[in-house]
């Protein structure tokens, strides 16, 4: 027992001492009431320019909103290969900066240099957020801090709510600023002077389809939309820019400013300084919009539409570059629509009929990935783990086969080299954008050109002969460049590139070689439309080549006569057939965001200065290693209530933690004099503590605040303290797994940790645990839940009780697939297996059916009829096995969603239904305790949305049980479900 | 009715001209911002008032912070632009040993044509390795953009010469299987650019520690043991020549000052201490990225929360 002891310690102290080490490599930066937090040392070059460009917006902010920053803490990242950016307000206000270039896709996101340009929009979120008025400050101060709601304890909600009321507001009010506060800080750059933008709602009047309302937005166009969360900031920043445009500057600021005077719910602010209900402007900002779409249409129909001959007969929703054989007439595209799998598809020409070649995981929003196609061979080249490091993932046309050639390239932008089969691409590192060349076979990935830094390289192209590869850069001040480079030269060392056009404030993008290799045809929305433009390579001659009322996207030759192109439509991209026709006449469009310029001039101040301009006068600039013990202090602390047993506890919770949330600790403490219990059981303490992926649990008399409702008991007297340590690998998503092991021990036990009902046959004991698991699971774009994958884990829990040990086994494993031709609605198959290994008559050998496993009100997934332990139809734990194998097999139907039902603050998403049967055989090792037990049930979840961010989902469920020689139960299941996502 | 027919034509020719400007005027219509078209295509006329240029961006000088690290760069730098000038050099006098024997020349072209590419790779990227030699030992006088782009650009250099080293292993590996075969002569300079271009890759791999190409030349010989250059290569010469075409006229007066000038016997030395101890790439920053996913959150945890 020693040695095991010792082992322990061993194991357990070594990892810790590890993760010590490793969080020693993390650095810190305070300068003033800048907190930089950045991981080992590669780009700390960034440093200067970051800590600048945060104190230029900052100081902006600040003066603009009269808000007092007190500290905000930025972590700067490289973990992914695409730039972006979040932030947080609670407990402590945090941005979120990854260090690569951003996604130039169908330039949806119109920016200059980019850190200025990202400071500018999170601190927007930071600073609307965290302003607080007198009310606010009083609860800060009363709860020590700002609150972050936990679902596990739900009670926090409401102080989050009193704390940071700003911060639950719908989607749409946060972007919406943010855009707005961007681009006019920017001088003009950002979404409310959005090229994309203004083609999405431009289609939509076109398309004379319905603009989303108030409710509808949230219900429907940020979760089936092609385009998700992203209408948030489409929607939210017209509708704040028509704000700005109609009722002016003064009254915008009035809304989102947090006075003593102001609401504190944003649609009650909304009306007060609206004198109108924000439902009834955002209906008057529809109908402008209709009428300010109209008169850009008529100015583009002023002169000849380009013919559209359309190859698919609906919209693909987000479409990748595309690859073309003309011997076959097929097209090659990775597309990702609402109902179907992201895949990769290859479209015939003629009849439009699509064949899926592949699936593809991690799919980007609007491009769905980079790829190249090699005729040649029949193969197609695509990146995957999009949203990570990327892959370079070979696809075999014929066979659909998919090879992984070379992990984590980071290389996008892919294009394929006929004349020497290698493929070239543009690799994010370190802030950098890099050319390379991935020779065959595919192993190396070699740096040819970085751009400067702040530079961005993307859409590639590679001239037919294999002797000139095309590229558009991206400039500080936003201006676009297409440059040519010779690849011989590339080769021979040198990087040379001549500039074959430069458009200084507008775009200039995914161009490509004529068949003759004399022109580059691309898109610019130079007219204000992305239109198709023809770029002559010897002289540079500017041409365009169509007028279209959306948008034209990524032009090939097919021949003299005729282009490929992607049309945009409301729902996404259709490919089709234009002519080529040099154009002398296309009137340009207006911008809604220009009317704001024009009416309100005042925006020209807000335009800020370079950075570097601002005199470093700091008053505290510390750097040194970030140590999260050391950096830990009291986030917030407030009054907390749970249940106990069939009893009431209040108590106080406090909340320690670091800046960036590596080491948090959670103290409960609470009491419940008034109980029946004894006196030993009127003291309750639970202190959980996460660092890095360790947790420390410690229980005296465990309380749980879902006791206080419903059938489910998780508080336990008694006291429990216990260790555990878990490792999630979720780099290549979709695909993850993940370890974890315990050591706990237990002390004054009534009944088992885990079976609320099985009285504990020894008081004391010591338990370990260890399990693994993986998954891949996918969900189409407007799905609510996993609709396609598998799953697979292993539980092995060893219970040390009175010198004897206690050993089993579950081992799960889920398969589901969608169902043909109905649109969400999958088929799952969830298996679990069990067996125990210790002494038959023990009950800590024994596993415990029964029940849906919902408590009235619960936090956990709706869906706990899943469980392996669960069993609708039986009481909780009445089903006992020493071993088992449980098969269910699971109908999940289309969610219903309502478009328009609820009001700002209160309103339904989705109605989601279920049906299941099961079979669970027990003790099957003995035919005399052999038992087959069947249920058969349904579930039907409805989410409701209160004030924007607390999100409910009602659950009704019935099962019935049937067992063979008894008389079979029925069992409702009724539960709501708080919080959650 | 001979004036009359006169009125009649004067009347129609002002009427067609009446009709012709009304015709005229009316396909204009509506007129179109002259300040807004190219041609006749308009202009989409944005507001626009960025204040940034690149000059703005201030990154930090790093190794102005670290001497150690300083000088490790330096060293990395000098090691490979004085290899790309000995390669260079020695490829130059393999290509023409190889080109003079006919029998060699035959059966392998391909492999003379990829050596001779890559000499030419070698002549014009050894510029860039000389460019951040020269901001890595005056780093206090270079801009802090400039300095991290010559090092990001030298560093693409190594990652092609260290692919590109291939064509000289498979060149080394004809030309020993060439000379072992063919026993109707005995091809000293064929044996000598074998030595030559042997050495430089043993030097490097044992400078670089790279255990591959160690590996490679485990069981390889030299045929010569005396081995001597085909001509001494006058490095201030070369450095001079590469400094005007980088167009870096204003550090030639620093080039004198260069260390390289005290490396050049190194050249011929197999000593690696004196070249520097550059093998640990993670020290020097170089390392990729990919190598740091210790560091990595969780960013599932990390963003579940947050604004984008």
């Amino acid at each position: 027992m020693k040695k095991i002891r010792l082992v322990l310690i061993l194991i357990f102290g070594s990892l810790f001492f590890q993760q010590t080490l490793l969080a020693q490599k993390i650095s810190h930066l305070k300068v003033d009431n800048l907190d930089l937090i950045y991981f080992g040392k590669r780009y700390s070059f960034l440093l200067p320019h970051v800590t600048q460009t945060y104190r230029n917006a900052m100081n902006f902010h600040s003066q603009f909103w009269n808000y007092h920053d007190t500290t905000t803490c930025v972590i700067l990242s490289d973990f992914e290969d695409m730039g972006h950016g979040g932030a947080i307000v609670m407990p402590f206000s945090q941005v979120q900066l990854g260090i690569e270039p951003y996604s130039f896709a169908f330039s949806i996101i119109p920016s200059n240099e980019r850190f200025q340009w990202l400071f500018n929009h999170e601190l927007t979120h930071v600073t609307m957020a965290d302003m607080a008025n007198k009310r606010d400050l009083f609860y800060r101060k009363l709860m020590w801090g700002k609150v972050r709601r936990n679902e596990e304890n739900p009670v926090s909600a409401i102080w989050s709510y009193l704390t940071t009321p700003r911060w639950y507001s719908p989607r749409w009010y946060h972007e919406g600023i943010a855009c707005f506060m961007e681009t006019w800080m920017s001088g003009g750059l950002g979404r409310a002077m959005g090229t994309y933008d203004e083609m999405y709602f431009r289609a939509i009047v076109s398309e004379q389809q319905p603009i989303y309302s108030l409710v509808g937005l949230e219900t429907e166009g940020t979760t089936i939309d092609f385009q998700v969360g992203a209408n948030s900031y489409l929607y939210g920043s017209r509708f704040v820019t028509y704000l700005a445009s109609q009722y002016g500057i003064d009254k915008l600021e009035t809304f989102y400013a947090r006075s003593d005077s102001s609401k504190t719910f944003y649609a009650s602010q909304f009306k007060q300084v609206y004198n109108q209900p924000v439902s009834k402007a955002w209906n008057e900002w529809i109908e402008s919009e209709y009428r300010f779409q109209k008169e850009n249409i008529d100015r583009i129909k002023a002169f000849p539409l380009t013919p559209f001959n359309a190859i698919t007969k609906k919209p693909l929703g987000n479409v990748s570059k595309y690859g073309y054989n003309p011997s076959t007439g097929k097209i090659y595209a990775a597309i990702n629509y609402p109902g179907v799998i992201s895949q990769i598809a290859e479209i015939d020409k003629n009849t439009g009929a699509i064949r899926k070649i592949a699936t593809l995981d991690s799919p980007l929003m609007y491009s769905s990935t980079n790829l190249a196609y090699n005729p040649q061979k029949e193969k197609i080249y695509i990146s995957e783990q999009n949203n990570k490091y990327r892959n370079l993932i070979e696809i075999d046309i014929q066979t659909g086969k998919k090879k992984i050639l070379n992990p984590q390239t980071r290389t996008g932008d892919l294009v394929f080299n006929p004349a020497d089969q290698s493929i070239w691409g543009v690799r994010n590192d370190n802030g950098y954008s890099i050319l390379v060349k991935i020779p065959e076979p595919y192993d190396k990935v070699i740096p040819m050109y970085t751009a400067p830094f702040g530079k961005a390289l993307f859409d590639l192209d590679i001239s037919n002969r294999g002797d000139q590869l095309s590229a558009s850069l991206s400039g500080v001040k936003g201006e676009q460049s297409l440059i040519l480079f010779k690849i011989e030269e590339l080769e021979q060392g040198s990087t040379h590139f001549r500039t074959v056009h430069l458009l200084e404030d507008n775009t200039l993008t995914q161009f490509k070689f004529s068949n003759d290799n004399q022109y580059l045809i691309g898109t610019s929305y130079y007219t204000g439309v992305s239109n198709v433009w023809r770029i002559k390579i010897e002289d540079g001659n500017f041409e365009l080549l169509s007028n279209t009322e959306t948008g034209f996207f990524m032009p090939m030759e097919l021949n003299n006569d005729s282009l490929m192109v992607l049309k945009f439509h409301r729902d996404g991209m259709i490919p089709g057939i234009i002519p080529v026709q040099v154009l002398e006449d296309a009137n340009a469009i207006q911008y809604l965001g220009n009317e704001v310029h024009q009416r309100y001039p005042e925006v020209e101040k807000w335009a800020l200065p370079p950075a570097s301009k601002m005199k470093r006068d700091s008053v505290q600039e510390v750097n040194e290693a970030y140590i999260p013990l050391k950096q830990m202090r009291l986030a917030n602390a407030y009054p907390d209530i749970a249940g106990f047993k069939e009893t009431v506890a209040l108590g106080y919770r406090l909340n320690w933690r670091d800046p960036i949330g590596i080491s948090n600790i959670d103290l409960f403490l609470a009491g419940s004099p008034w109980s029946e219990y004894d006196d030993k059981q009127k003291f309750h303490a639970m202190l959980d503590w996460k660092f890095w992926n360790w947790r420390f649990i410690a229980n005296y008399n465990q309380t749980h605040f879902y006791d206080l409702f419903g059938p489910t008991k998780r508080s336990r007297a008694g006291y429990s303290i216990g260790i555990n340590y878990k490792r999630e690998h979720s780099q290549r998503l979709p695909f993850s797994n993940y370890y974890e092991f315990g050591i706990y021990t237990y002390g004054n036990l009534e009944v088992l940790p885990q079976y609320q009902n099985i009285a504990s046959p020894i008081k004391n004991f010591q338990a370990a645990t260890a399990s693994y698991g993986l998954s891949k699971l996918r969900k189409t774009l407007g799905a609510v839940i996993d609709e396609k994958g598998y799953s697979w884990n292993l539980n092995a829990t060893s219970y040390l009780a009175k010198g004897e040990i206690f050993p089993s086994f579950i081992s799960n494993q889920d398969i589901g697939f969608l169902i043909p031709h109905t649109r969400n609605t999958s088929f799952w198959i969830r298996n679990s297996i069990g067996q125990s290994l210790g002494d038959r008559n023990s009950g800590l050998s024994q596993f415990y059916f029964g029940g849906f496993r919902n408590n009235y009100i619960d936090w956990q997934p709706s869906e706990q009829y899943r469980n392996a332990l669960a069993f609708p139809g039986a009481k909780i734990d009445e089903i006992p096995a020493y071993n088992y194998m449980k098969t269910m097999g699971e109908l999940n139907l289309r969610p219903l969603r309502l478009r328009n039902v609820g009001a700002s603050w209160l309103y339904p998403t989705f109605i989601k239904s279920s049906l299941f049967s099961t079979h669970l055989m027990t003790n099957f090792d003995r035919s005399a305790d052999l038992a087959h037990i069947f249920n058969f049930g349904g579930q039907v979840d409805i989410q409701l949305v209160l004030f924007s961010y607390l999100k409910t989902t009602w659950s009704f469920g019935y099962a019935k049980k049937i067992e063979d020689g008894k008389k079979g139960t029925n069992q409702f299941m009724l539960s709501l479900k708080l919080l959650g996502d | 009715m001979k004036k009359s027919k006169t009125l009649f034509i004067a009347f129609g020719f002002v009427a067609a001209l009446g009709v012709g400007f009304l015709i005229g005027i009316s396909v204009n219509y509506p007129r179109v911002d002259t300040d807004e078209i190219f041609g006749t295509i308009g202009k989409v006329n944005n507001y626009r008032n960025i204040k940034i240029t690149e000059g703005d961006i201030q990154l930090k000088n790093e190794l102005l912070a670290d001497t150690s690290l300083q000088k490790l760069v330096k060293n990395y730098m000098d090691f490979f632009y004085l290899r790309a000038l000995e390669l260079e050099n020695n490829i130059g006098f393999a290509v023409e040993q190889a080109s003079a024997v006919a029998q060699f020349k035959i059966n392998n072209t391909n492999q003379i044509i990829a050596l001779e590419s890559y000499g030419k790779f070698l002549s014009t990227a050894r510029q860039d390795l000389l460019a951040a030699v020269i901001v890595c030992q005056s780093p206090e006088k270079t801009e802090p953009a400039l300095l991290g782009h010559s090092i990001s650009q030298a560093k693409n250099i190594i990652a092609q010469l260290n692919y590109r080293s291939k064509a000289v292993l498979n060149f080394i590996t004809e030309l020993d299987i060439f000379i072992q075969e063919t026993k109707t002569g005995s091809f000293p300079g064929l044996k000598k650019a074998h030595d030559l271009l042997a050495y430089n890759e043993m030097v490097s791999s044992v400078v670089l520690n790279d255990q591959v190409l160690m590996k490679f030349f485990d069981k390889k010989k030299l045929f010569d043991n005396k081995l001597e250059l085909p001509g001494k290569i006058n490095v201030q010469e070369a450095i001079k020549q590469d400094m005007e075409q980088l167009h870096m006229p204003g550090y030639w007066a620093n080039a004198e000052k260069l260390s390289l000038k005290d490396m050049q016997e190194s050249l011929n030395i197999f000593d690696v201490e004196k070249l520097g101890i550059i093998r640990d790439a993670e020290h020097l920053g170089l390392v990729d990225a990919t190598k740091l996913e210790s560091f990595r959150f969780d960013s599932e945890t990390f963003n579940s929360f947050w604004m984008d």
